[in-house]
């Protein structure tokens, strides 16, 4: 018996061993507990898009925004404890049953609206977050889906013959370079099919509800008539309270660390030879509570009397105009950015204006982002900018004062604070510490 | 003028009581703006509001960019806070010690009445509390010029919003003396008071960096959630709410909120000096 077979005896009788202890060995990999649960099912519009959540039966209340369309539904589900993320979460897949019904709505005891089921489906044209969400509901939820299906066959045809034309194009070239019958510059590859952001979710059911600012009670009535057991919640519409502008604010050299600013009445202070760049963004305020429940109904943070901002879609048909007392100096472009990697040991980032920059590699690239560029060096003391429409009319919100700070004259002024005291301790000892006194009759 | 005639023990006829309330105002308010400690109170709070500014410059400085919605509110909270608490612990210090030594009940038997008592001592700390606002605010004006910053009109309501509020602080500690009679009773129920006022506050925030043990069962979880309700309450009745509460306001941009809470700061600042007025007349005077 030679050498290797010994080892292939060894080895042999340690994977038996191995495979008997796995036998004997419990398996320690966690199967949270999953009970049976009825769930409420929310594609909530919030914005432009539509938020998707779950309530569990521990929620009593339901979030929405007023008067806008928002898609409920009840179902039953399995729902488990993951402690990762310290959240109940809801296995659809598994099991994802629709409870038939009618959803009534009331308000103080009365009955607000009754709504039946019905097929819906939510579609985004650019895909979410670069184009607005779009509900259809009834027989055009169907017909819309089969336009999003022949879109998305369109395009993966459009995929599969630009492979077949690259294939081609390449083994073509290869015959030419092998047969030495190259002479010009060889012929543009195919082009690539344009990118497919459409999208669209399948065709579901569920109760399109939309209602003006208020708290309701829905509960869910079977086919019976009877309510379904623990159907019933607490519903709150709520409005926007404000509307406003965010300036997402690039740092020249910092492009993956930009700030926000969300507020009007903020100033963005800039150092003198700084520049960066402001993508605005459309944006509304929610009362802060709301908007965080609304968007994970588990979560426990938020309170009733603060307000929060949500961000809606870019602005890009505005020009930023800078002001100064008052007196337009400047109007700022919207302009294509592109930004590049620093090798070598300084790394951190560059940021190009696409249009004028001559790195040839750069200016064939797709932008990174738009923006309008903010040069402190070009930008007198206390300026003021404002995004403007096409018609010259400002955006509500968008005010903002950029200030250049100049940190070399403050070092001499730590002299200030002490200054009052210095001064009434010279006037203090100055003077005779005198009171007041009563008069003479009084004493 | 002329002056008053003489008075009966423990009521005073209203010229008596505008004489000995002028007095006593002027001699506290020259006392508290003259004496050593309000000075370094001062000068300290007007050290840590620098601080925050230059902290801000040297951000720009580093960073290129900062964006702050009001650069100043940080450096007025603290030096708000830390001058009107100051002055309040001054306030108890002196009713309680005047009515621990007996000073209190001489004085009722000469010109002076509860009234003229506490309005005199409200009066003196609101002048010592505009004068160290004044100053303040000529320390921001000097900064604003010499770095940069935006001094905004939101940073002036909230200098005006911290008036009622301060008076309110100032009255709630002259109430306290008058309650307790004594001062380290009061001085231990203020600091008591004041640091779980903070602690409702501020607690909610710093559990939320706390991270949760359990869904069912997270006692930070539900502290949270308790400590959040006391302060939904506790901000309409705290001075350190209400001030938070009116610079949000003010931040925002909503007017009448930040109105309603000056409002009700004021309010809070006239039923508890009228209170420590009531509470002062049968405590200062020894049976």
């Amino acid at each position: 018996m030679n050498l290797t077979r010994r080892c292939q005896a060894c080895l042999a009788g340690l994977a038996l061993l191995l495979s008997l202890q796995g036998l004997t060995t419990p398996t320690w990999a966690q199967d949270p507990g999953r009970t049976e649960e009825l769930v409420y099912l929310v594609n909530a519009r919030l914005g432009g898009a539509y938020e998707s959540s779950y309530y569990t039966a521990d929620r009593n209340t339901l979030y929405l925004v007023a008067d806008v369309p928002s898609v409920i539904s009840l179902r039953r589900t399995l729902v488990y404890f993951w402690p990762i993320t310290n959240q109940l979460k809801a296995d659809l897949d598994a099991l994802n049953e629709q409870i038939e019904g009618t959803l009534v709505v009331r308000q103080a005891g009365r009955d607000v609206a009754q709504l039946d089921l019905t097929a819906y489906v939510i579609q985004y044209a650019e895909g979410k977050g670069k184009s607005p969400g779009q509900l259809f509901v009834g027989d055009e939820a169907p017909a819309q889906w089969e336009r999003f299906d022949t879109a998305r066959s369109a395009y993966r045809e459009a995929v599969s013959q630009y492979f077949q034309d690259t294939l081609r194009y390449r083994q073509d070239l290869d015959a030419a370079i092998a047969a030495n019958a190259l002479e010009d510059e060889p012929s543009a590859p195919p082009p690539e099919p344009a990118p497919f952001y459409y999208s669209s979710t399948p065709v579901n059911r569920g109760h399109v509800i939309e209602l003006p600012i208020g708290t309701y009670q829905i509960v869910l009535q079977g086919p019976n008539g009877e309510p379904v057991p623990g159907s019933q919640k607490r519903l709150v519409v709520f409005p926007s309270t404000g509307e406003g502008v965010a300036y997402s604010v690039i740092p020249h050299d910092r492009y993956t660390f930009p700030e926000t600013s969300q507020d009007a009445r903020e100033a963005i202070y800039l150092r003198g030879d700084a520049k960066a760049y402001l993508q605005p963004f459309s944006q509304v305020e929610y009362r802060e509570l709301y908007l965080s429940r609304l968007q994970d109904p588990q979560s426990w943070g938020g309170r009733a009397d603060r307000f929060a901002w949500f961000r809606l879609a870019e602005i890009k048909d505005a020009q930023l105009v800078a002001y100064r007392r008052g007196r337009e100096i400047a109007r700022i472009e919207r302009r294509p950015y592109v930004v590049r990697q620093i090798t070598g040991a300084a790394l951190g980032y560059e940021i190009h204006d696409q249009t004028t920059t001559n790195l040839e590699r750069l200016q064939e690239r797709r932008p990174d982002f738009y923006g309008y560029a903010l040069d402190a060096a070009k930008l007198p003391a206390g300026t003021k900018i404002q995004l403007e429409d096409a018609t010259g009319h400002p955006y509500p919100g968008s005010q903002r004062t950029v200030r250049i700070l100049d940190s070399g004259q403050l070092g001499w002024s730590i002299v200030l604070p002490t200054a009052p005291f210095l001064a009434v301790v010279l006037i203090a000892g100055a003077r005779r510490r005198r009171f007041t006194r009563l008069p003479r009759e009084m004493e | 003028m002329k002056a008053p005639e003489a008075h009966e023990t423990g009521t005073c006829k209203p010229t008596h009581r505008y004489w000995a309330l002028r007095v006593i105002w002027i001699r506290d308010t020259q006392a508290l703006l003259l004496s050593p400690g309000t000075l370094v109170i001062v000068w300290l709070s007007a050290l840590i509001s620098y601080l925050f500014l230059v902290n801000y410059v040297d951000t720009v400085a580093e960073s290129g960019l900062n964006i702050l919605s009001s650069s100043f509110n940080l450096p007025v909270h603290s030096f708000v806070l830390t001058v009107s608490f100051f002055l309040t612990v001054a306030v108890i210090t002196t009713v309680a010690r005047d009515m621990e030594r007996g000073t209190l009940e001489i004085l009722f038997y000469g010109p002076v009445d509860s009234v003229a008592y506490v309005g005199g001592r409200m009066l003196a700390c609101a002048t010592a509390y505009g004068a160290a606002l004044a100053l303040g605010t000529c320390g921001y004006g000097i900064l604003t010029l010499i770095s940069g910053f935006v001094l905004p009109v939101s940073t002036w309501a909230v200098i005006g919003l911290s008036i009622p509020v301060a008076l309110y602080l100032i009255a709630f500690g002259i109430c306290l003396s008058a309650v307790t009679g004594k001062l380290r009773a009061a001085l231990g129920w203020f600091m008591a008071l004041a640091l779980l006022l903070l602690a409702v506050q501020f607690g909610p925030l710093l559990l939320n960096l706390a991270p949760s043990a359990s869904q069912y069962y997270d006692p930070v979880r539900v502290l949270r959630g308790a400590l959040d309700s006391v302060d939904r309450i506790a901000s309409w009745i705290s001075p350190f709410g209400l001030l938070a509460q009116g610079t949000e306001a003010v931040r925002r941009g909503d007017a009448p909120h930040a109105l309603v809470t000056a409002v009700v700061a004021t309010l809070y600042a006239v039923v508890l000096t009228v209170g420590g007025m009531r509470f002062l007349l049968p405590r200062g005077m020894h049976p």
